[in-house]
């Protein structure tokens, strides 16, 4: 394990745990700091912005020291120090210096995704950024020496336990409990030589000790084996228990005091016998008017929310089990339908209704709060951005005011991942092509810095993610002459501005003298509408706005695994059509379908519409009536009729996706299994063709 | 006032040992149960200061009765009883937030033991 050496007292379980609550408060720092130093960079002067980059570097410093990761540390230190100085008012907040702040965030940064992919800080070169430090504050910051101080005598068992004993995992919390002011006790329990279960007893008294203290450790451990295999008593005769709390000592020894335990000792401690540093030093560091800052929690401007940290394993678990019930919830119904009421009898039936729409209640019910947990806000995404448009804008030369709204929205928690990059091609795109140059700009009558406006908001059951620009527009000549040029429309075709701005989301139709490309992954618009449309199941639009700019909306379903869909039959077999496809259901009588078997047509609302027969799509033959039952699906815009022999029953179903050697000619777009086994193929709409 | 006790266990012996060392103490006997799903009924119509369960019982053991009374009264003190043996259901049943537990065979002192230092905790 890389990191800095740690004594053989932490479990690799610990290790694992410590390491991830790490990670995770360090990514949680760093996002805070990017978007802090941005705001700084415009509001020099603003002193609650310096405390907290000072206060945010300071945690860092800490607690990656905590961890062993020196090199990491250091540099956090170094770049605390700098704002020590600017907090003081002896160090102006340049240009040099806030670059040379980002280097040093942006190597952090590195430095802990690297210690998340698993590795560690020490193959990283610091000096260069150190020495980028120094000089931007103007001297030579000598490295602070922590001062061994001497424990006291007189507690030579806690220094012996300190010394083999304590760990750095236990140095973490406790620092936590001094930071929050906590009683810190050495809590010996002896039990009876009679009692049979000791270690449960043991198990007893901690587990009381809980409700009124944080029980930092107990000797020995009183962790339950992961096996689930018993623990012997031996050992257990005395155990020792450091916890920390803010009651009274009456109420630890009265939680303590259980049966059978026949002496209690409780002793109250000062930190530093544990953790051997001197407490006034860290006192002198803190901003006199500031609140103690908790290390490792740094205050936060967001609402106030109770929340508590789960791993997404355990929800991803209880999301399966929903799933689950709803593929049940569906075969109960089938079933009740299907069978008899008479057999049944009144009474019967109707409470087997009554459970039934019990059951669809909490099925959509837990549906609906398990789609919540999935939620997060999509501010997580928007964090980033003031960053990535200041570095941007540095790198393309063009200054623009980036502009959020709606940062509370709340999208699925898969989708925040797969959001990222078209989020920031989007961007890049209107920095890149849709403002024009300062020059430009002013002589168009607008200001002369751009403004980028993103916005997010849920309309009607799905999420909209809208980039913006007040730019110079999509320039729409230059696209027809492109999509002529690739032979898509004829040469003298008149089409629609909004089919023609459809045509960028097409491999191939970058209009730009150069390509640009998303740090040089060669992503271009046409990935950013497959990511969206194929992999995040949702829709990408364009509009033109003339000279006064463009907007990217991307459109996104507000679950993916969950589809609500619409069942038909063909022959023996049942399909499902997800119901965001289909626009309604009708009769069609056969007179009324014109053209050729390659081509035929129906009216539909007053225009002439395609007609397809699944059993035609599917390699069947097709049965001819005189009246069919259709489906009236939508694809991009676009209407058809989907001939079946039956409309069967609207489904929620959970969608697997499908192994393209079981779809040749991408007519599914998934899979479902259903509760009695049954396979459910689920349709794709794409045939109705662009 | 007399301290209120249900007592719960399968065998009707137990019932009536535990039932003779709670009367010589001065408590009151206000109900037994033979499994699980009778002490919780009893639980709810008696609210009993004091619940002693059995962990093995027919119906619903001792385990999920636990679940259910603290479901309805999450203060409600219980204490199991357990033979030896089944550290992993006493653990768990610590977990859900008993009181205490005793261990069979057991000596009056101990049931009794228990169930002051019960009555005490808040």
């Amino acid at each position: 394990m890389t990191g800095g050496g740690r004594p053989d007292a932490v479990t690799p379980m610990d290790e694992a745990r410590l390491r991830r609550a790490f990670l995770e408060e360090a990514e949680e720092m760093v996002e805070d700091l990017n978007r802090r130093l941005v705001e700084l960079e415009q509001d020099g002067a603003n002193a609650e912005l310096r405390n907290e980059v000072f206060r945010l570097f300071h945690s860092l410093k800490s607690e990656s020291a905590l961890m062993g990761f020196t090199k990491l540390s250091e540099v956090a230190h170094r770049t605390e120090d700098v704002f020590d100085l600017v907090k003081r008012g002896t160090l102006a907040l340049g240009r040099t210096v806030m670059d040379t702040v980002f280097a040093a965030t942006d190597l952090i940064n590195e430095m802990i995704a690297r210690i998340a992919a698993g590795g560690g800080d020490a193959e990283f070169s610091v000096d260069a950024v150190i020495e980028q430090l120094e000089r931007a504050s103007g001297k030579t910051v000598a490295l602070r020496v922590e001062a061994e101080r001497v424990p006291q005598e007189r507690r030579e068992e806690v220094r012996a336990e300190r010394l083999s004993v304590i760990s750095r995992a236990d140095r973490l919390q406790l620092e936590e409990s001094r930071q929050r002011r906590e009683r810190l006790y050495r809590l010996t329990c002896d039990i009876d030589d009679g009692c049979a279960m000791k270690f449960v007893r043991a198990y007893l008294i901690t587990t009381n000790l809980e409700e009124v203290a944080s029980v930092l450790k107990s000797i020995p451990p009183l962790d339950l084996p992961a096996d689930g295999s018993e623990v012997s008593d031996e050992g257990y005769g005395r155990i020792v228990v450091y916890l920390s709390t803010a009651e009274d000592a009456e109420v630890i020894r009265r939680a303590a005091d259980v049966d059978e335990v026949r002496k209690l000792e409780l002793l109250e401690l000062d930190y530093e016998e544990l953790l051997g540093e001197p407490e006034a030093a860290e006192r002198a560091d803190r901003p006199p008017d500031a609140a103690p800052a908790p290390a490792s929690r740094p205050a936060r401007a967001a609402p106030e929310r109770t929340s508590i940290r789960v791993e997404t394993r355990k929800l991803d678990e209880i999301w399966s089990l929903v799933g689950q019930l709803v593929i049940t919830k569906g075969r109960l119904e089938r079933l009740l339908a299907r069978s008899p009421a008479e057999p049944r009898g009144a009474q019967v039936g109707e409470e087997l209704d009554s459970v039934r729409d019990t059951i669809g209640v909490v099925a959509e019910g837990l549906q609906r709060a398990m789609m919540e947990t999935r939620m997060v806000p999509i501010s997580v995404l928007f964090d980033k951005l003031p960053r990535l448009v200041r570095d941007l804008s540095k790198q393309i030369g063009k200054e623009a005011d980036l502009r959020l709204r709606g940062e509370t929205t709340e999208i699925d928690r898969s989708l925040v991942e797969a959001l990222s990059d078209p989020l920031t091609h989007l961007i890049r795109n209107c920095l890149d092509h849709g403002l024009e140059p300062p020059e430009a700009r002013v002589r168009a009558g607008k200001a002369e810095r751009g403004t980028i406006s993103v916005a997010a908001f849920q309309e009607g059951g799905k999420v909209v993610v809208e980039v913006s620009d007040d730019g110079r527009g999509l320039d729409l000549a230059r696209i027809r002459a492109k999509a002529v040029e690739k032979g898509l429309i004829p040469v003298d075709a008149e089409r629609p501005d909004a089919e023609i701005v459809e045509f960028i989301f097409r491999p191939g139709f970058s209009t730009a003298d150069a390509v640009t490309d998303i740090s040089g992954r060669g992503v271009g618009m046409d990935v950013v509408a497959t990511r969206v449309r194929e992999i995040m199941k949702g829709e990408v639009l364009v509009r033109s706005e003339g000279g006064a700019g463009t907007r990217f909306s991307i459109v996104l379903p507000l679950t993916l695994t969950i589809l609500n869909t619409l069942v038909v039959r063909l022959g023996h077999r049942h399909y499902a059509i997800p119901v965001r496809n289909v626009d309604e259901t009708a009769k069609l009588a056969d007179p009324a379908i014109t053209g050729s078997p390659q081509g035929r047509q129906a009216p539909h609302r007053g225009e002439q519409v395609d007609v397809y027969f699944l059993a035609d799509l599917l390699g069947s033959a097709a049965e001819r009536k005189d009246v069919y039952d259709t489906v009236i699906v939508t694809h991009r815009g676009k209407r058809a009729y989907l001939v079946v022999d039956e409309l069967v029953e609207e489904l929620d179903v959970v969608i697997k996706p499908i192994d393209d050697v079981l779809n040749p000619r991408r007519l599914f777009s998934g899979v479902s299994v259903l509760g009695d086994g049954a396979i459910l193929l689920i349709l794709s709409t794409t045939f109705i063709g662009d | 006032m007399a301290t209120r006790v249900l007592l719960a266990d399968d065998l009707s012996f137990m019932r009536m040992v535990q039932r003779e060392i709670l009367k010589d103490q001065g408590y009151e006997v206000v109900g037994e149960a033979s499994n699980g799903l009778e002490a919780v009924q009893l639980f709810q119509e008696l609210r009993p200061d004091l619940v002693i369960l059995d962990i093995t019982m027919p119906l619903m053991n001792g385990l999920e009765a636990t679940k259910k009374i603290l479901s309805v009264d999450p203060s409600a003190a219980i204490i199991i009883c357990s033979a030896l043996g089944q550290q992993k259901l006493i653990v768990e049943a610590i977990q859900l937030g008993i009181k205490d537990f005793i261990v069979k065979p057991f000596k009056p002192e101990r049931l009794l033991g228990a169930i002051s230092k019960a009555l005490k905790q808040p």
